[in-house]
């Protein structure tokens, strides 16, 4: 083959992950999802506050050294530096302020690193606490943090609009590259994939009772008295089983119901549906919240502008 | 910087390394994923970035917590409160409690360095209340979901719960 035809080959190649992965698109859907993200992360803080001494304290139930035990591989965390509880409620307050400007948008992708590393040291020093929706929190501010986030509702946005006022210049849509829609994208499904493969390799999901037994557990029940109905009666039993068998086989055909622009809002209102049962039956922590974020993704990129235009609200406003 | 090549091609090598690693690490048992997790897995540890995602798989057959008592140094029992108090059954638990997931990781039996931390943290809570501990024991107590069929019939049955010794960890 010649080098010219491979040359072309490779260009042709490029250019088509290029096209997947950098192609523009506006920046409003990507800022309204920093601010939905800035709060769980800042929601995520508060509510450590008054278990900080017990959780990642100098005495706290999980020594440094045992930490270290436990996790060989890549471990670091600036909690092992840490004597004394007045520095760890200082940067934990650090941390909360990098979570709130993350919000604002104030130097945002900067800020978003710093929150995916401040949370990040928490799990290594204490991961006994956190759980797969911490981690998704972490996945999707890192994701996010990749591309200007802060190009549209943001304090950088309204800095570089004054300085473009002050040159002359007219107001502009931003553009900002797709990457972390596709990161977000790609880790739904491949969540969803695994978690399904997982289920139906067990025999509670298979037989129609692992969500009656999920919700049995008193340890992640969110309220008795909201579960006894389904728990204890022939039809909130027989929902229980039909919603076991539904999560499974969704969660298995996520990806191909989404990829498949007919499915797409099927596949869509049905995670709603199961995340808000979830959510209110079930203590996760974000996980609800988080997958259901990333749904954003799937929408349409300019939902934002559209929503505006239907307003009749301006861009300016 | 967000659209010129440099970010492009920056992007690129930490995307390609990133998804090998992702799909490396649920496939390291085979030769080609453990070729590509073995130098890459910092990417993913570093950063907490697993992509396990078996939840409730298996889902869970029963309710347990944990029970914690204190030995003074004169020999005395010492109730010592729960890590997370047990909630009462009208309560809607609006916050996701930090404490509960700390100990349910605690009832795994090989987790000995966090029951050690466990117990040491009582001890020292004891010590400013003036209550000098010898050693601290922590007690599982297991009870099994009822069958569905069962649940019907009788929601609360009296049920014995199953004891499981977790262990007697001395103070330091």
């Amino acid at each position: 083959m010649p080098l010219s035809q491979i040359v072309a080959g490779l260009g042709r190649v490029w250019r088509s992950w290029s096209w997947f992965w950098f192609r523009p698109v506006t920046a409003s859907g990507l800022g309204i999802m920093r601010i939905l993200m800035g709060v769980m992360l800042v929601m995520t803080s508060i509510d450590l506050i008054p278990d900080l001494v017990l959780l990642v304290g100098p005495d706290g139930v999980h020594s440094a050294a045992a930490a270290e035990k436990g996790m060989r591989m890549g471990r670091w965390t600036w909690f092992d530096q840490v004597d004394s509880m007045q520095t760890v409620y200082l940067i934990h307050g650090a941390t909360l302020l990098a979570n709130l400007l993350f919000l604002l948008g104030f130097r945002s992708r900067t800020m978003g690193i710093l929150s995916v590393l401040a949370h990040a040291a928490l799990y290594q020093r204490n991961g006994w606490f956190m759980n797969g929706g911490d981690r998704l929190v972490r996945e999707f501010t890192l994701y996010i943090s990749l591309v200007p986030c802060g190009a549209a509702y943001s304090v950088d946005a309204w800095l570089a609009r004054r300085k473009a006022a002050r040159r002359g210049a007219g107001p502009s849509s931003p553009l900002i590259p797709i990457l972390a829609h596709r990161l977000i994208q790609i880790q739904l499904c491949v969540m969803y994939l695994a978690s399904g493969a997982d289920k139906y390799a067990t025999k509670s999901w298979r037989g129609g009772n692992a969500l009656y037994y999920a919700i049995s557990s008193e340890s992640y029940q969110r309220s008795a008295e909201l579960s006894a109905p389904l728990l204890t009666t022939e039809l909130g039993q027989s929902l229980l089983a039909m919603a076991t068998s539904i999560t499974c086989y969704w969660e298995m055909g996520f990806f191909l119901l989404v990829l498949w622009r007919p499915t797409r809002w099927l596949a869509l209102i049905m995670g709603l549906g199961i995340h808000l049962g979830i959510h209110v039956l079930l203590m996760v922590a974000y996980f609800s919240s988080a997958s259901v974020w990333g749904y954003l993704t799937f929408v349409p990129y300019d939902w934002v502008e559209r929503v505006r235009d239907r307003m009749g609200w301006s861009q300016e406003a | 910087m967000s659209h010129t090549r440099g970010y492009r091609i920056l992007m690129t090598v930490v995307l390609v390394a990133y998804l090998s690693v992702g799909w490396a690490s649920r496939n390291r048992k085979t030769a080609l994923g453990k070729e590509i997790y073995r130098p890459l897995r910092g990417m993913q540890t570093a950063l907490c970035l697993w992509q396990n995602w078996g939840m409730f798989a298996p889902a869970p057959s029963s309710s347990s917590w944990l029970e914690f008592e204190g030995t003074t140094l004169a020999g005395k029992k010492v109730a010592l409160e729960p890590l997370e108090p047990i909630p009462e059954a009208a309560t809607f638990n609006w916050r996701y409690r930090r404490r509960n997931k700390l100990a349910m990781s605690a009832l795994n039996k090989k987790r000995k360095s966090l029951h050690r931390g466990i117990a040491q943290y009582y001890c020292a809570q004891q010590q400013r209340h003036g209550v000098f501990l010898k050693k601290v024991e922590i007690t599982r107590y297991k009870r099994h979901a009822l069958r569905p069929g069962q649940a019907r019939m009788d929601p609360q049955p009296a049920q014995r719960d199953q004891v499981i010794e977790m262990g007697s960890f001395r103070c330091r």
